[in-house]
């Protein structure tokens, strides 16, 4: 077993090389540069079960020594604890379904070789940041997994839309970098012997001689830093967006490999995060804001990635406040229950944008809903498999969203009863019944998808319907065929057989994803078997969470409670949707402010543009003016100054003859002897 | 017999030949010239090496002959310069038809 | 340190040889092969084959290199394996061989590996295009210069190292001017001979000053004779005598690892030489010369480093200190104005030896002394690798183009976006950007220079010189960033350049791969080169086994006045108050 342990650094090796060999024989292996990288992840993933056994909350292994400079260590270690394996196990077994389903879905893009190369280079990144046992290594992987992400966004970086998406991600994501990378610092400053490790850093000792201030500080910075990587209020923007990158990509960011690195980072620092009680409630209050305002907007969108891609935004804010609910004895079944959320997530969350990716497989690129529907009979296993992504997420028992929604709820109502003091708990309960709500919206809105893609009569897009037309004057190059392999998985050919289901190689990932979204609760749940938080409490630093003491009754109202809020939700949305009714039209006509606030996605992008891009962008006027006056000038100045300096005043030194070379030798000497000499 | 010359005098003696052999090369224009001003430079030292060797006493667990044996290296390793210089001079010689070391300026700055 | 009655030569003595062996016969097989089984055919024939017998010569070489490292002999013949990973120095104490004239020690067999990969990379290099006609001397004239910078690094004592410098640089003045169709080779050749040979002449001045000084040549006894006379505490002061040796000989090192204002040669020299002589003359030469100077300074001349530690003392910190500071700002600056890659490399090459004159003088005051130097020798490792991949480019660029413009490589990314990732990534080690081995020499050589456990007074002045160093690796991107931005942003223009072939891409792609390597795991080369420095410490190494502590922790490092050291057996008997060193030797009193 404990040879197992040190093999760890295989989980980012095995993808890593997958990666390289699809980048450097991407010539020779052109259609089949998926292969290395599959069986890159697939490696990872057996080694990663083989890992969930030993796993421990002590067990660290020094794969090598790294940096040892001074003050400064950073030897390669990686953990093995209850947290970093069930991550390992769900990021490699979601990537290579994702993989798999991205080989049939990129077939024929020219650039499949680097597809793949990314992808490979991406999970490397995201393993490594899971795997590693100190901050600094896991902020380079933060970094690696930022950059894979804007190579990959912007992997049709032809199509302007997708290159402002990339920059647009990257950017935001550096905002929060710059936050994780202050509370490195900090930690590296204050931590004992400048120890950067999670075992000594998150050690209790550590965390009792840290300042409050400077803990304090951490945490928010820490939680900073995870609310740009896992798209919280206010850095989400980027992540709607960012389903320009291929349908795959958007699995992959949204199910596994970015978003929770957030999620995990702040689970990872809970033990620091919980001597900071203060800084919980803004999780908490962070999350829940971003859950309802995302829900909400998602109930509008027309465009079926879009309400997924909001979709997952709110359901990060479910996992944010679960951590955030994490408040004296809560504390550890509150990051459990958010972390089980995570897991679950995952494979509805992939299931879901695999099977829109189907869609537009069939639509020919097309994701608009309101330019097909009735798709049930031509994708029959899309259909199904959709059908279970849908039920999951709106928490339907028994499937795996269920579970998991119903652990986060549970948490939240005991923290409004163990929080403390009277103000915390009146917050923790509004911020419970604002999950609630947003349970309801979440079930709405999923149904509202669902019906309008698979039912009512059917339709398929042509060039004729208005919304192309529209679309086309909107933005040129967005998501059509016509406008060839840099759109979508079009590549002209899809315009013949419109309308088919998906090659096997793609609804193999789609069954399999869906298996997993209808047993994981069941098998897992706390509710059932145990399995996940036993799992868990095997993480370091989590014994030293608060757990309930006395044994805990489970509350059976929540489960109800949730419950009847998915299925009014999706019976709601099957009423209003699943034929065409006017219905739908007349309620955002009555509603007019609120549909338009929603549709618009409360103007938050505009809001931005407004209050910081175009203020940034008057600075930027300003400081071009003054770069062209001043500093174009300076820069001219400091490129002529070395000339000047290096062709007028040493060039001369350099005359190319030898006996004044000798003779700069000989008086350099005397000039040395004499400083010598006046030296006393 | 070694008391008649005091060490001081062949001390002063190289440092002037020393100085003699640099001023040469930094002055001498012809190359074969700056040649033969090094090996003077050489040999200063090895009037210096040879002196120190038959004035000091050589310390304990130190070879009898120390300096006589580098100022013998140094003669034959000043004979290899001078292959090697004549050779290089022959060749700049061909391409300049001049032997001037102040001609050979083609790369500079 | 073994007294002459008891030495004697033995089987190990040239087990550690062996390599310099291999390397000098295999220049008269080369030799003699040209000149007999290759007579009548054509160059480019003669080269190929010449060219890969060469390159079996370096993996003969090698392999002996290797042998010492991982098996040792001792003094009856008995053998043992070392265990590379958990390399211990004191456990494995370093012979003096041949009479005390070279060591077998840790530094030596890693210097000598290192050398003869290099030497392999450069004669892979030579492969790439004929040059010359005269393939068989070319050869044999680079193993010899590599022998001579074996032995260089080797040299345990005054009249072996200049030996040896001079085997080096006499091959290497030759080599320079092989290129004989092109009016600069031989003007290189000839201004190179002719800046050396008076460096080597000031440079043996010093020597017979020294030897007058001390009585002998060996570092280790030069370092005892030296001993006492810091029991005045007063250093060089008033020594004129021994100002003009050390800084005679700081000439003639700062010649070969050319630092201002004895560089002026190098630029011409890198220019006119074909381009892997070049590389041989930036990476070979330079290290080699370095290790030497290095061992002089510290070990030999360590009592002259400075009385009180501090700088703005009398003692040949001093002069590193201006030698350094003026040979960064200098070479980084005048490279800014370079158009020509292989003089851009040479200021820049220049730049280098500043950086590491910073290392050299932390390891002259610091307690630390062993990681500093062994910093410096990492720095020296990571720096030949990554100058061999960019004098392969210069190779390049001399092959198809018959130039060095750096405007020649324009659009070369677009054109071979593999090997021009390498460049790139050589490029950005050469700067110093994380996670590259560049940056980590730097690193490693900056945080021991700013270590706390430096004498306060010096440690202002290693503050300046860092701060002064990372402004120059500011400058240096500039000019480094120069080829990127040729390869990268600009179109290609005229023709590009051919493509590159195994004989320039291996050199290029394996010096990459270094950088990156000993960029993602720099530990065990910096352990195995903190172990190899321990020699050239005067306090520590040989001495240190007679009970002396390495460092006592004291900023002020320096033994207290009047307690000479308990010496080996002969020691104290000679070193009484008589043979106190003056400027000159106390006359013997006999006949």
């Amino acid at each position: 077993m404990s040879g197992l342990i040190h093999s760890a650094w295989l989980i980012p090796f095995f993808p890593l090389l997958g990666a390289l060999v699809a980048a450097a024989g991407g010539r020779w292996l052109k259609e089949l540069s998926h292969i290395p990288v599959i069986l890159g992840i697939g490696a990872a993933f057996v080694v990663a079960l083989g890992l969930l056994t030993p796993a421990g909350p002590e067990t660290t292994t020094v794969v090598y020594d790294w940096l040892n400079v001074g003050r400064l260590h950073v030897p390669v270690e990686v953990r093995i604890d209850g947290l970093t394996t069930m991550m390992l196990a769900m990021v490699t077994l979601v990537s290579m379904l994702v993989a798999i389903f991205a080989a049939g879905y990129m077939a024929g893009d020219p650039g499949y070789a680097r597809f793949f190369a990314c992808i490979g280079l991406f999970v490397f990144s995201m393993t490594g940041l899971v795997l590693s046992n100190n901050y600094v290594l896991t902020y380079l992987f933060w970094e690696g997994v930022g950059t894979c992400s804007y190579l990959l966004i912007g992997f049709w970086h032809a199509k302007p839309s997708a290159a402002d998406a990339a920059k647009k991600a990257f950017l935001v994501n550096r905002v929060g970098d710059c936050g994780f990378a202050i509370a490195c610092f900090l930690i590296w400053k204050y931590s004992l012997n400048h120890d950067l490790s999670y075992t000594v850093a998150l050690s209790k000792a550590n965390l009792d001689q840290m300042p409050q201030g400077v803990l304090l500080a951490i945490a928010l910075l820490i939680f900073w830093g995870a609310t740009a990587k896992s798209a919280q209020v206010p850095l989400y923007v980027w992540l709607p967006d960012a389903m320009e990158g291929p349908t795959p990509v958007s699995a992959l960011i949204h199910a596994a490999t970015m978003v929770t690195a957030g999620v995990y980072l702040v689970a990872r620092s809970a033990p620091l995060i919980s001597y900071a009680p203060g800084v919980l409630v803004v999780v908490a209050a962070t999350g829940c804001l971003t859950a309802l305002l995302s829900a909400s907007i998602a109930l509008t969108q027309n465009d079926l990635k879009r309400v997924l891609a909001y979709s997952t935004i709110s359901q990060l804010g479910y996992m944010f406040m679960g951590l955030g609910a994490g408040i004296g004895e809560v504390a550890q079944v509150a990051v459990v229950a958010a972390m089980f959320h995570l897991f679950t997530h995952a494979f509805f969350k992939a299931l879901l944008f695999l099977g829109s990716g189907s869609v537009m497989h069939a639509t020919g690129g097309v994701i608009d809903m309101r330019r097909f529907r009735g798709l049930r009979h031509r994708l029959p296993i899309t259909h199904w498999t959709f059908a279970i992504g849908a039920l999951a997420l709106s928490g339907i028992p028994p499937l795996a969203g269920f579970f998991s929604k119903d652990d986060i709820l549970a948490a939240l109502k005991s923290a409004s009863h163990a929080a403390g003091s009277r103000s915390w708990e009146a917050a923790y309960a509004t911020i419970y019944w604002v999950a609630v709500l947003t349970a309801f919206m979440t079930a709405f809105y999923t149904g509202r998808a669902y019906f309008l893609t698979f039912w009512g009569p059917e339709k398929l897009p042509s060039p004729d319907d208005p919304e192309a037309q529209e679309e086309d004057q909107a933005h040129l190059s967005h998501s059509d065929p016509g406008h060839g392999a840099a759109s979508g998985p079009g590549h002209g050919g899809h315009d013949v057989h419109l309308g088919h289901e998906s090659p096997p190689i793609m609804t193999i990932p789609l069954i399999l994803l869906a298996v997993g979204a209808i047993v994981v609760g069941l098998i897992f749940s706390p509710m059932t078997t145990g399995w996940f938080d036993h799992h868990l409490e095997k993480t370091f630093g989590f014994e030293r969470l608060g757990h309930f003491t006395h044994g805990h009754a489970h509350d059976w109202s929540i489960p109800i409670v949730g419950t009847l809020a998915g299925v009014l939700g999706l019976v709601l949305s099957g009423f209003m949707y699943a034929n065409p009714s006017p219905i739908p039209a007349r309620l955002a006509h009555r509603l007019r402010p609120l549909y338009q606030a929603s549709y618009n996605k409360f103007w938050v992008d505009e809001f931005y543009v407004y209050t910081v891009i175009n203020p940034l962008r008057g600075l930027a006027r300003f400081f071009y003016l003054l770069d062209d006056l001043l500093v174009h000038n300076l820069v001219k100045a400091t490129a002529w100054v070395p000339r000047l300096f290096g062709q007028e005043l040493l060039a001369p030194l350099q005359n190319g003859l030898l006996q004044y070379y000798a003779a700069v030798t000989a008086l350099g000497v005397a000039g040395l002897l004499w400083i010598l000499l006046l030296m006393k | 017999m070694s008391h008649d010359i005091p060490l001081n005098w062949f001390l002063y003696f190289a440092a002037a030949s020393f100085s003699i052999g640099l001023m040469g090369v930094l002055l001498r224009r012809n190359a074969v010239a700056v040649l033969m001003a090094i090996e003077i430079m050489l040999n200063a030292a090895n009037i210096n090496l040879v002196a120190f060797w038959r004035y000091g006493t050589p310390p304990q667990g130190e070879g009898p002959l120390t300096g006589v044996m580098v100022a013998i290296f140094v003669i034959t390793i000043a004979a290899a310069e001078v292959a090697v210089g004549i050779g290089l001079i022959l060749l700049c010689y061909r391409r300049w038809h001049a032997a001037d070391v102040d001609r050979f300026d083609s790369m500079s700055g | 340190m073994p007294a002459n009655a008891a030495a004697t030569l033995n089987f190990r003595d040239f087990y550690v040889l062996v390599p310099e062996m291999v390397l000098a016969l295999w220049g008269l097989i080369v030799l003699m092969v040209d000149l007999g089984l290759l007579r009548g055919q054509t160059i480019p024939r003669r080269r190929q084959v010449l060219g890969r017998l060469s390159l079996l010569g370096t993996l003969v070489a090698t392999v002996a290199a290797v042998a010492p490292l991982l098996v040792r002999f001792d003094d009856t013949g008995a053998w043992e394996w070392l265990n590379f990973a958990g390399y211990n120095y004191a456990e494995n104490p370093d012979p003096v061989l041949f009479f005390d004239a070279i060591s077998g020690d840790v530094l030596t067999e890693t210097y000598n590996l290192l050398l003869t990969l290099l030497l392999a990379l450069v004669v892979w290099m030579s492969m790439a295009w004929s040059f010359t006609e005269n393939w068989g001397e070319y050869f044999a004239l680079m193993f010899w210069s590599t022998v001579g910078m074996m032995l260089l690094t080797a040299s345990e004592e005054l009249l072996t190292l200049f030996l040896t410098l001079e085997t080096m640089t006499i091959c290497l003045y030759l080599c320079t001017a092989f290129e004989k169709n092109r009016r600069r080779s031989p003007e290189a050749g000839l201004k190179y001979f002719v800046y050396g040979s008076v460096s080597s002449a000031l440079f043996l001045f010093g020597l017979s000053l020294l030897y007058g000084l001390t009585g002998s040549t060996r570092f280790d006894a030069i370092w005892h004779a030296l001993r006492p006379v810091l029991g005045d505490n007063s250093g060089l002061t008033g020594n004129l005598a021994g100002v003009t040796a050390v800084l005679l000989m700081l000439v003639g090192f700062g010649f070969k690892v050319a630092v201002v204002p004895f560089h002026q040669w190098a630029p011409d020299a890198y220019e006119g030489a074909p381009a892997p002589v070049t590389a041989w003359i930036a990476t070979g030469s330079k290290i080699a010369s370095f290790v030497a100077l290095m061992k002089v300074l510290l070990h030999a001349l360590g009592p002259w480093a400075s009385p009180t530690n501090h700088v703005m003392n009398p003692g040949w910190i001093g002069v590193v200190v201006v030698l350094s500071a003026a040979s960064m700002t200098y070479g980084n600056f005048a490279a800014l104005a370079q158009r020509n890659l292989k003089r851009m490399l040479a200021y820049s090459s220049i730049a280098h030896s500043g950086y590491m004159l910073v290392g050299v003088m932390a390891a002259g005051v610091s307690t630390r002394r062993q990681e500093a130097a062994g910093s410096v020798l990492f720095y020296l490792v990571v720096y030949a690798f990554s100058n061999i991949g960019a004098f392969a480019v210069a190779a390049w660029l001399a092959r198809d183009k018959g130039s060095d413009d750096i405007d020649d490589l324009n659009g070369l990314g677009f054109r071979y976006p593999g090997l021009a990732t390498c460049i790139l990534l050589l490029m950005l080690s050469l700067i110093g950007m994380p996670p590259l081995a560049g940056f980590f020499g730097k690193l490693y050589m900056f945080m021991e220079a700013l270590d706390e456990s430096q004498a306060h007074s010096s440690r202002l002045t290693l503050m300046w010189l860092v701060g002064l160093g990372l402004i120059n690796s500011v400058v240096s991107a500039f000019y480094y960033v120069r080829v990127l931005k040729a390869m990268f942003l600009r179109h290609p223009g005229r023709a590009v350049l051919a493509p590159a072939g195994s004989s320039l891409a291996v050199p290029i792609v394996l010096a990459t791969a270094v950088v990156i390597g000993f960029g993602l795991y720099p530990t065990p080369l910096l352990n195995l080169m903190k172990a190899a420095a321990v020699p050239m410490i005067e306090e520590s190494g040989r001495t240190l086994a007679e009970g002396q502590p390495a460092s006592k922790g004291e900023p002020d490092r320096e033994i207290a006045p009047g307690t000479p050291k308990p010496g080996p057996a002969a020691e104290p008997s000679r070193e009484g108050p008589s043979s106190h060193p003056s400027p000159a030797p106390v006359p013997a009193p006999n006949s």
